[in-house]
């Protein structure tokens, strides 16, 4: 069932200069209820990410990154506001639309890995692809390409518990590449790993950055986001901030466009 | 002691802090103590208990034995020559069972009679209440008349009053002398012994049939060994005997032995498989309980590596660990046992209540000490087991494995370890349910099963004429019985019966065939049942007449004399040929009779009759062509059926109404309808199967419930990872088909192991099927498929759940 992302009515505009919009939020708010506390994660946020952009998101700890990441990858739902994913809102969409989107357009990359310790490398990253309901050939195809693209395809029987914290990243991050995602949403991926591993895994980003992915990405380190696009700062649930390290970047590294 | 009274204290404040724990394991506990305690209790009464006489393993049951059956009544004759020329045992009784009118008391009724050697008594060690037993004087022809009164007949007649004795009794128009009475207690089980309320001295019958040596009129005997002589050295004494009489007597004795069998052996040998039956399914239902129990410590103990490990970290060392656990499980398993205990109690007496007739011995069945020190025994034997698992699991996990994080270790070893036990209990289902299966298909199968006559609508009574009437009057009293009775409204015909009674009584008749010369010895003959009857039997029964005629009213005793075979009768000794006017001898009645018909065979030794049933060839003769010497005994006490238009038993008022019209001291007892006779010819069957159900309903619950526990557990232990797969696209049909097929391969494991034990044990069934082979495809085929749905819905639910997990919170957890 191919949903309204590419024939929508409701189409967004397609505004911030060259790039086609993929996501757009307005007025995006998200309120926890519990034990008759309200917490207010998000206060109305408006965010515009563009195709092949690479946007960092940044803040004090509990500001409401990781919701505004885990909305933009479909694992939550905002309380209130809009949400469009390529043109099309995602209000409407039920349960297993939002799966199958999560499982086509979305890659998750997270701060403690998640793979499946039961699973050994392979499993792992073709778990999603299997979802799908590909056809095994070309499942393996996708793995071992994704797997390579990480430098991890001499692993591919090994058990995450097996792995070095780095090497479960890489594998996490080839997982995400698989399916082949319209965006690509880290949340600090580099937090459990140290620097030597952290700016490997960072050093992979920015290369799928500038083979065309966008990137949405959660980071505390101010040294990390600058390999982004254009920097978020969040505090209270709202954008307080927005920070475009291009001009900066050009200036320093000509070649990059 | 010290550190067993703080693993004591410490264990119970465990239990007590997690209820719901402790209540579903003492639960699953105490049902399969209890089912374990119900059963043993059973098997310790019947099986297991002596009897209640004083040494009770020298006492020997013995019956005639011929070339066709181990266990034929004793002739009189013969039963006296065995007492006097025997040198194995202390003392010998005979006994038979029968039934006398009671006169001169109120409304005349028939009481239940045992006559009995004057021996009987004391070789069983019965003393009487008040009053004196038999002697060997009273035990004679031609003596006083005496009679010894049970003690709840006492009681109930006399309101137990002591002076009774020597006052009057009169039985079948005798007066008997009352000398002594028997305890309320006593009772003795044995083939040719019912419960009496009187006894009669037997050697002072002077029947003529009785007192001939060819004839046994179901007596048994029970002898008591002299002090050490074994029961070889007894049979070999009595085989020598026999071959004695033999030659002595060769037309009545050549070819008959002496059967000799232990007496609780010969009491108990049917309820035998039965009970080892049950016992095995309860033993399996205990161990599907430790399963389920292991398995929620097993779950329970994941939670509790901490403890643990910060007591390991203190310095307790690994026996400590493990006498830790198991003082807990031990204490689960006693309060299981002890909750088992009271339903067991409980249970079994409803049970009784419900089937007294199932079981010999059922007086035996109570909680004894052998009881309760089996279900102690059990219990701690069923809290070691269950408690090990878990015990050596937690103590082996070494510290830093539970203090690594992550990565695929403890937790799938543990679910491992649960994953075999519910394929363990799933196999041991479906091995249950497959028993229970078979049984419930033999006895559908016995259920509607032809016995080759119509038993609906069938009422079957005794009646007894007083004897001391003319044969000619007892004679006219049958005719009149037919004609009154079929003239009544609401009935469509009567007949009186006399000799075998299908699945009540079996008579035989010894014969040979015309053209053949006499055989020299009776067991050289062919014998055949008997079924002495008149005309209109065939419709009572709704018998088919094959070929011929039946009797009929012609046929009187000046009429030549005649008989109806069946068709076995006919296929085993006429095969191929046309029996109709061919003729065969009956020794005993001294006459030749011509066939005149064919009818088809009636089930006599019960539904689930079959080839290696003692005797298959039935003749019928006619009542009134019955020899004269022959009538009186018939007058004491026959059987009649009656086919009535409506229910049986409204037509009982009627009946005995014209029964006293024909003859006012006629007495008309123990009638019953045909159905109900069949289905209490199946109450063994009955109670097995319906234990065996509920056995077999308690494992499949528990193995569910099992399998319900491991799986919920397993989705607990992994949300986070479900969160993962749906975070990555995984749809709930994804996680749905994930979670099944994790317990379908369990159930499917389970059915496949459980199909090949059940294939393995159920021919130890063998002997209690009927219709159905141990192996029975369509049984195991709807066991297996039982057992998966009953999986897939067990897993459904905690799939369900699963589905339901929220990635956001499953993946914020770490
Ligand atoms: N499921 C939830 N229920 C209740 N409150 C929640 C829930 N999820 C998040 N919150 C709250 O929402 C706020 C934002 O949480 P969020 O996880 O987005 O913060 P964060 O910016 O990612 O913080 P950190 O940098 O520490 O990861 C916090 O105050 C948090 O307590
Ligand atoms: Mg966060």
């Amino acid at each position: 069932m191919e949903t309204n992302l590419q024939t929508g009515v409701e189409q967004a505009g397609k505004s911030h200069g060259s790039g086609e919009v993929l996501i757009r939020l307005e007025g995006v708010t998200k309120v926890f209820y519990t034990d008759e506390v309200e917490t207010h994660a998000l206060a109305g946020v408006h965010l515009d990410i563009k195709k092949g952009e690479y946007v960092s998101i940044s803040g004090p700890s509990g500001c409401g990154k990781s919701t505004l990441l885990s909305i933009i990858g479909l694992l939550d739902s905002p309380t209130d506001g809009k949400y469009w994913l390529d043109g099309a809102p995602v209000e409407s969409l039920n349960l297993s639309e939002r799966s199958r989107i999560r499982n086509r357009e979305v890659g998750f990359i997270f701060q403690s890995f998640n793979l499946i310790g039961d699973l050994n490398v392979y499993e792992n990253v073709e778990l999603p692809l299997t979802y799908r309901g590909m056809p095994s050939a070309e499942r393996k195809q996708r793995v071992m390409e994704s797997l390579e693209r990480v430098g991890m395809a001499h692993r591919v029987r090994h058990y995450p518990s097996q792995l070095s914290g780095g090497q479960q990243q890489r594998v996490a991050v080839a997982r995400a590449l698989a399916g082949d995602p319209a965006i690509l949403l880290a949340d600090e991926p580099t937090g459990n790993l140290d620097s030597k591993n952290g700016e490997a895994v960072m050093e992979l980003l920015r290369e799928l950055h500038r083979e065309g992915a966008t990137i949405c990405m959660v980071t505390h380190d101010p040294r990390y986001a600058r390999h982004a696009d254009r920097t978020v700062h969040l505090f209270d649930g709202r954008i307080v901030d927005e920070q475009d390290h291009r001009a900066h970047d050009e200036e320093e590294n000509p070649s990059v466009s | 002691m010290g550190p067993l009274v703080q693993d004591l204290k410490y264990g119970l404040r465990m239990l007590a802090k997690s209820p719901g724990f402790t209540a579903v394991a003492v639960i699953t506990l105490a049902l399969g103590i209890g089912a374990n305690t119900a059963i043993f209790s059973v098997v310790n009464g019947v099986l297991l208990n002596p009897l209640p006489y004083p040494q009770p393993n020298r006492l020997v049951a013995l019956y005639s034995k011929t070339a066709q059956f181990r266990r034929w009544s004793i002739s009189y004759p013969n039963f006296l020559d065995w007492v006097r020329d025997n040198r194995s045992f202390s003392a010998l009784a005979a006994y038979r069972a029968d039934n006398f009118s009671l006169t001169g008391m109120g409304e005349p009724e028939r009481v239940p009679v045992e006559m009995i050697s004057a021996s009987f008594f004391s070789i069983l060690g019965v003393k009487p209440v008040i009053g004196r037993l038999f002697t060997a004087r009273d035990d004679q022809v031609g003596a006083a008349p005496v009679a010894l009164l049970a003690g709840g007949f006492w009681k109930r007649k006399f309101g137990g009053s002591p002076d009774i004795l020597g006052k009057e009794i009169t039985l079948n128009g005798t007066a008997y002398t009352i000398v002594g009475i028997i305890p309320p207690s006593f009772y003795y089980t044995g083939s040719g012994f019912h419960r009496s309320d009187v006894y009669v001295p037997i050697g002072q019958w002077n029947d003529p049939t009785f007192r001939d040596r060819r004839t046994g009129m179901g007596m048994d005997a029970v002898g008591r060994l002299k002090p050490g002589v074994t029961l070889a050295q007894a049979k070999s004494d009595m085989g020598a005997l026999a071959a004695h009489l033999a030659e002595a007597y060769p037309t009545a004795d050549k070819g008959t032995g002496i059967t000799l069998v232990p007496l609780k052996q010969n009491v108990v040998r049917h309820a035998r498989p039965y009970l080892l039956m049950l016992m095995s399914a309860v033993g399996f239902v205990l161990l599907i309980a430790c399963v389920n129990v292991a398995n929620l410590l097993l779950a329970r103990s994941a939670g509790r590596s901490r403890e643990f490990t910060i007591r390991s970290a203190l310095g307790a060392g690994r026996r400590r660990i493990i006498n830790q656990l198991l003082t807990e499980s031990v204490l689960l398993a006693l309060a299981g046992g002890g909750v088992g205990l009271l339903a067991a109690t409980w249970g079994l007496r409803g049970a009784l209540r419900a089937l007294p007739e199932a079981l010999p011995r059922v007086q035996e069945v109570r909680l004894d000490i052998h009881v309760l020190l089996f279900t102690l025994a059990a219990s701690f034997l069923v809290g070691i087991l269950f408690g090990l698992a878990p015990a050596l699991k937690i103590s082996s996990t070494s510290l830093q494995e539970t203090l690594k994080e992550g990565g695929r270790g403890t937790s799938s070893m543990h679910h491992r370890v649960q994953g075999a036990f519910v394929v363990v209990e799933m196999a041991l289902a479906v091995i249950l349910l497959a028993g229970a299966g078979l049984m419930i298909r033999s006895l559908v199968d016995l259920w509607s099963a032809d016995p080759g006559f119509d038993p609906h609508h069938v009422l079957v009574f005794y009646a007894s004429f007083p004897p001391i009437k003319s044969i000619g009057a007892i004679r006219e009293s049958f005719r009149e019985f037919q004609n009154k009775l079929s003239a009544l409204p609401g009935v469509e015909a009567a007949s009186l019966t006399f000799g075998s009674l299908p699945t009540q009584d079996d008579s035989e008749l010894p014969f040979w065939l015309e053209r053949q010369p006499k055989p020299a010895t009776e067991s050289q003959m062919k014998v055949s049942l008997f079924y002495l009857v008149q005309p209109d039997y065939l419709k009572v029964m709704k018998l088919p007449l094959e070929r011929g005629r039946f009797l009929t009213s012609a046929d009187t005793q000046h009429a030549p004399f005649v008989a109806v075979i069946d068709e076995d009768f006919a296929k085993l000794y006429f095969p191929g040929q046309n029996p109709i006017g061919r003729q065969i001898s009956f020794d005993i009645l001294g006459r030749t009779a011509e066939i005149v018909g064919v009818v088809g065979h009636i089930k006599q030794w019960g539904l689930n009759e079959g080839a290696s049933s003692p005797v298959l060839a039935q003749c019928y003769l006619s009542v009134s062509q019955l020899p004269d010497q022959f009538v009186p005994l018939m007058a004491g006490g026959l059987a009649a059926v009656v086919r009535t238009a409506g229910p049986p038993v409204a037509a009982v008022g009627s009946i005995r109404h014209a029964l006293e019209q024909i003859n006012p001291q006629a007495v008309m007892y123990g009638s019953e309808t045909m159905d109900g006779i069949l289905s209490d010819s199946l109450s063994a069957q009955r109670f097995s199967m319906i234990l065996m159900a509920i056995f077999a309903g308690l494992a499949l619950i528990m193995a569910s419930v099992g399998i319900y526990g491991v799986i919920s557990y397993i989705v607990e232990q992994r949300t986070h990872e479900i969160g993962i797969r749906m975070a990555l696209g995984a749809r709930r049909e994804d996680v749905l088909k994930l979670v099944v097929a994790q317990g379908l391969k369990l159930a499917l494991a389970g059915v496949g192991i459980g199909i090949a034990g059940g294939l393995a044990l159920t021919h130890f069934l063998s002997s209690m099927l009927y219709g159905v082979r141990p192996t029975d495809p369509l049984t195991f085929i709807a066991v297996a498929l039982i057992l998966i749905a009953v999986g897939l819905l067990a897993c459904y639910i905690p799939a369900r759940r699963a589905t339901k997990v929220d990635p956001m919170v499953a993946l914020r957890y770490e």
